[in-house]
């Protein structure tokens, strides 16, 4: 040690700046690096974790010292992160310490006995599972499987969401059991399915540091994605040539590193990716080797509707609501034809955007020298024509061959930290089972029960409730237990007031939600269930570039708070298979009759396979105590039965303890960074240079699909548009993020930001606080109108971080007819002062 | 402590309408005070107002600087309040185009 006068704090700072430095490629002073070298002789105890929040997958080392986590810093062993974290990294070491954790279930209770009405109060872990079983196996009996239901997450581990896809899809036999990546990604999943044939991005980061352009879709990397954006960033700032656009419906940080800014009408987005198109057909730009190798022309269904209760006009009036995603096969030719009333000029017209602002911008694509990479998230994804923008942003990179090559990359982005792992590889949607397949389809449910050793016809061949339809179902009193996880959708679901909260208050129903706080969902339950988070178990995310990661569990969750995982595990036990299964089921296969559902799903020969010895020396891991076997590893091996030699491979489950993850298919210990791309992925044919083998003929298919308008636009009595976001401090609803006092500080509470013309029309001052107002509901919140979201005039944005200002309660329940996915973009609203 | 709170709390129809579901005091604060360090990537003709901006913040150092546009900037304080309002000022000063954390500890 050549430091001894220096003291802890004086150490801290030299470190903290060597580690800073050494991310950014900066010399790191002598002194600093043989503290940093000496890191291992220190008292803390240092490991690799994923980060707990967006989806970019960032690792971080965690720092844990008398079972708590004290510091952390960004993984420079990382090809994420290099080294770096984004301000949301900075909770991580706190995000556990909230004095409202809930360490004990609680139920509502009136004189000692259960009663909706009732007080929440603490009961132990098997009154709150026997009054569950309870009311399950009741609604089970009053209305089949299908009165039973889940909404889970895409904060769930990969090991949770398939535990729980089992319980749904094979224990109590329903499909009922949706993920919040519903509102988040399912028209980004429907729009690979449609133009690929195959889930998840053909592309990854690696992309960023090869392109010449970035054109970001409504995306605010800036404060949404910062790591994304750091890495961005660098790209613009080390070659010159580099060129930013950057596309929304209000002005954010994001503008302030763009080349071309563009602010739109809502849904234009359809009208100028169409004309983008044609002017790259127009101007002979079309790259026909490659369209006419690897791709073919499909006409969409139109007129599909809004995903409204069926009762609505705009449902009754939509003629092609039924068949929303047929297609017909087109021509080039007429390909052309169709696209060519979409010309650069309308789009000005009906955009805002100058002229000369969308030329740059369908140049940065037509240009055949001009690497592009395309982000978009949940401007595109949260959209009545969602899947729709999908498949057009697809149709430029295709129409160009710009794409499956480093730089060329048409990318969605995604908001929570395991969407890709586990919901969408997982199949934890209501019409997915794993490695993208689909529970209507006969051979893909015999493959999923083969895998399951579970009798034919187990899993039931119909869709499942999604998200908006699960809370419709509870309101009419059809759902009668529900069960939530890792998630607060009575605050991110749309049209609360409508929809969701009297579904939770229905005096039929009973609600259950599983969390590590007291959201407003957990509070309009009837019964809670307190729950360990992140580093408290073993975990395992997949991010948006494909790449699965994990962690080991580094501390004990503090009361008798359980994972998840230990939840949905110890619930099955309650359920003798008679209680679920019908007789003419059991029959075929006798040896399941007299088990339980832990028996059958869990206990099977193959989740049970690794003893509790293979965990890795010097971790806790609470789950495998309680059962007695590998539970992480089991449940992981058994699930990747699906992808391996399917175009989903993942490694063996001790690879990922030892790497900073990998993207799949990871086939012979190489992963795929590059899908469809000889040479990069495994599953391309030899010869082929370029193979779509989503689709059995191996070809993409390019969309004609028209512009068509929003559920709820603006009128005399609603005047303005209303788009929901997110604010940089904040993520999501903020059940993590608001219990970190100088984060809760920095942005207190949602405001409505707005342009200062239509406030000073309104008389409104800025701070004024204003009533906004939808068909729906309102709430009340103080005006912005110089804040760092400046909305062009006619909109306002209110972000949805805050349960003191549930905009939700404002939103419209209008989905995307193909992905099921909420609009939470447009609906109309008016603003009056209060 | 954790039960009364949650026991208090009635989510009633007005409640959720008033949005008065959680109280105000929420938080543990960590003990003693905290480090940090950030890369700052900043406009690089504006990297020396960029910098004097950042020392001119309480507690803020500067360690390291790249003329094509980075610095890397420590962060200490001695209560809990004032790090992540730093590092939201900062995110947030003019020509700078992202802050990212890189290091942090607490109970230092």
């Amino acid at each position: 040690m050549t430091t001894p006068k220096l003291d802890r704090r004086q150490m801290l700072k030299l470190e903290a700046a060597a580690i800073a430095a050494a991310a950014a490629g900066m010399p790191v002073p002598a002194l600093a690096a043989n503290l940093v070298a000496e890191r291992d002789a220190s008292e803390l105890k240092w490991d690799k974790a994923a980060c707990r929040f967006c989806g970019t997958g960032c690792s971080v080392m965690v720092a844990t010292k008398d079972n708590r986590v004290v510091a952390t810093h960004g993984d420079t062993k990382s090809e994420v992160n290099r080294g770096l974290n984004c301000v949301k990294g900075y909770f991580l070491s706190k995000i556990m310490y909230g004095h409202d954790r809930l360490t004990q279930p609680m139920l509502r209770k009136t004189n000692g006995k259960y009663d909706k009405n009732g007080e929440f109060t603490p009961v132990s872990w098997d009154e709150a599972f026997d009054i569950m079983a309870e009311k399950w196996k009741a609604a089970i009996k009053k209305r089949g499987p299908n009165g039973v239901a889940m909404f889970g997450s895409g904060q769930w581990t990969i090991w949770e969401g398939y535990a729980a896809s089992k319980l749904y899809k094979a224990g109590f036999r329903t499909n009922n059991i949706d993920p919040n990546a519903r509102h988040c990604m399912a028209s980004a999943v429907a729009g690979m399915m449609r133009t690929f044939g195959i889930d998840e991005p053909p592309g990854c980061y690696d992309d960023i540091e090869a392109a010449d352009a970035f054109v970001l879709w409504g995306s605010n990397m800036a404060e949404m994605h910062p790591i994304l954006w750091t890495r961005l960033t660098d790209r613009r700032l080390s070659a010159p040539h580099v060129r930013v656009a950057v596309l929304s419906t209000f002005e954010h940080r994001s503008f302030d590193l763009a080349d071309i800014g563009m602010v739109f009408v809502p849904q234009t987005d359809l009208y100028i990716l169409n004309a983008i198109a044609n002017h790259i057909i127009k101007t002979g730009r079309v790259n026909k080797e490659f369209v006419a190798a690897h791709t073919v022309f499909k006409r969409g269904q139109t007129d599909i509707g809004y995903g409204l209760r069926p009762e609505h006009p705009l449902q009754k009036k939509a003629t092609g609501a039924a068949k929303a995603n047929d297609s017909t096969d087109m021509t080039f030719d007429e390909y052309a034809k169709f696209v060519s009333d979409y010309t650069l000029e309308k789009a000005a017209q009906m955009s805002g955007v100058p002229l000369n602002r969308l030329e740059a911008l369908a140049e940065l694509y037509a240009d055949p020298k001009t690497k592009v990479v395309s982000f978009w998230t949940m401007g595109f994804n949260q959209h009545t024509r969602g899947v729709w923008c999908n498949n057009l942003v697809y149709n430029i990179h295709l129409l160009t061959g710009k794409i499956c090559e480093p730089g060329n990359s048409p990318f969605s982005l995604t908001g929570q930290p395991s969407a890709c792992g586990t919901a969408r590889e997982v199949g934890t949607f209501s019409h997915r089972l794993p490695a993208d397949m689909v529970v209507t389809n006969k051979a893909h449910r015999d493959i999923t029960e083969k895998i399951w050793q579970l009798p034919e016809g187990t899993i039931p061949d119909k869709n499942g409730a999604h998200a908006v339809l699960q809370s419709r179902m509870l309101k009419d009193g059809l759902i009668n237990a529900y069960w939530v996880q890792v998630n607060n959708n009575l605050q991110a679901g749309p049209n609360a007031n409508e929809e969701t909260y009297p579904g939770f208050r229905n005096p039929d129903n009973f609600i259950v939600v599983s969390d590590a706080y007291p959201t407003v969902t957990a509070l309009a339950a009837d019964l809670v269930l307190p729950t360990a988070m992140w580093v408290e178990k073993e975990g395992a995310y997949g991010n948006a570039e494909r790449r699965t990661q994990f962690w080991h569990q580094l501390v004990t969750a503090p009361g008798e708070a359980k994972s998840d995982l230990w939840q949905l595990m110890e619930f099955s036990k309650r359920f003798k298979i008679e209680e679920v299964w019908p007789e003419e089921l059991i029959a075929k296969k006798p040896e399941v009759r007299g088990k339980t559902l832990f028996d059958v799903l869990y206990k099977n020969g193959q989740v049970d396979k690794f003893p509790t010895s293979e965990i890795e020396a010097g971790y806790g891991n609470e789950e495998s105590k309680a059962f007695g076997f590998y539970v992480h590893k089991g449940l992981f091996e058994e699930y990747a039965q699906f992808g391996r030699g399917h175009g989903h491979d993942l490694a063996p489950f001790e690879t990922y303890h030892r790497e900073r993850g990998l993207r799949w298919p990871v086939v012979n210990g190489q992963e795929t960074k590059w899908r469809f791309r000889e040479g990069s992925d495994p599953y391309v044919k030899k010869g082929t240079e370029v193979q779509f083998y989503g689709h059995a003929d191996g070809k993409a298919r390019i969309f004609a699909l028209p512009f068509e308008p929003a559920a709820e636009a603006p009128d005399t009595d609603y005047p303005f548009w209303l788009s929901t976001g997110r604010v940089l401090e904040h993520w999501h609803s903020g059940t993590m993020t608001r219990r970190v006092p100088e984060l809760y500080k920095a942005f207190p509470e949602a405001v409505c930001f707005m342009h200062p013309d239509d406030a000073q029309d309104a008389k409104i001052r800025r701070g004024d606080e204003v009533k906004v107002i939808s068909r729906r509901g309102f709430i009340r919140a103080r005006v912005e109108t110089r804040g760092r979201d400046r909305p062009p005039k006619g909109l306002v944005f209110v972000p949805w971080f805050d349960e003191s200002k549930l905009i939700n309660k404002v939103t419209l329940d209008a989905t995307d007819p193909i992905s099921l996915q909420t609009d939470f973009k447009k609906c109309a609203v008016r603003i009056e002062k209060v | 402590m954790a039960q009364a709170s949650l026991s208090k709390a009635k989510l009633n129809r007005r409640a959720l309408i008033t949005g008065r579901v959680l109280t105000a005091d929420r938080i543990v604060p960590p003990p003693g005070g905290e480090i940090a360090s950030i890369l700052v990537q900043a406009r690089p003709d504006r990297l020396t107002e960029v910098e004097t901006d950042i020392t001119a913040l309480a507690g803020c150092e500067i360690h390291g600087r790249d003329i094509r546009g980075k610095l890397v900037v420590v962060v200490e304080t001695d209560d809990v309040g004032s790090l992540g309002t730093t590092l939201n000022t900062i995110q947030s000063l003019p020509n700078v185009y992202s802050a990212a954390l890189v290091f942090h500890a607490i109970e230092a």
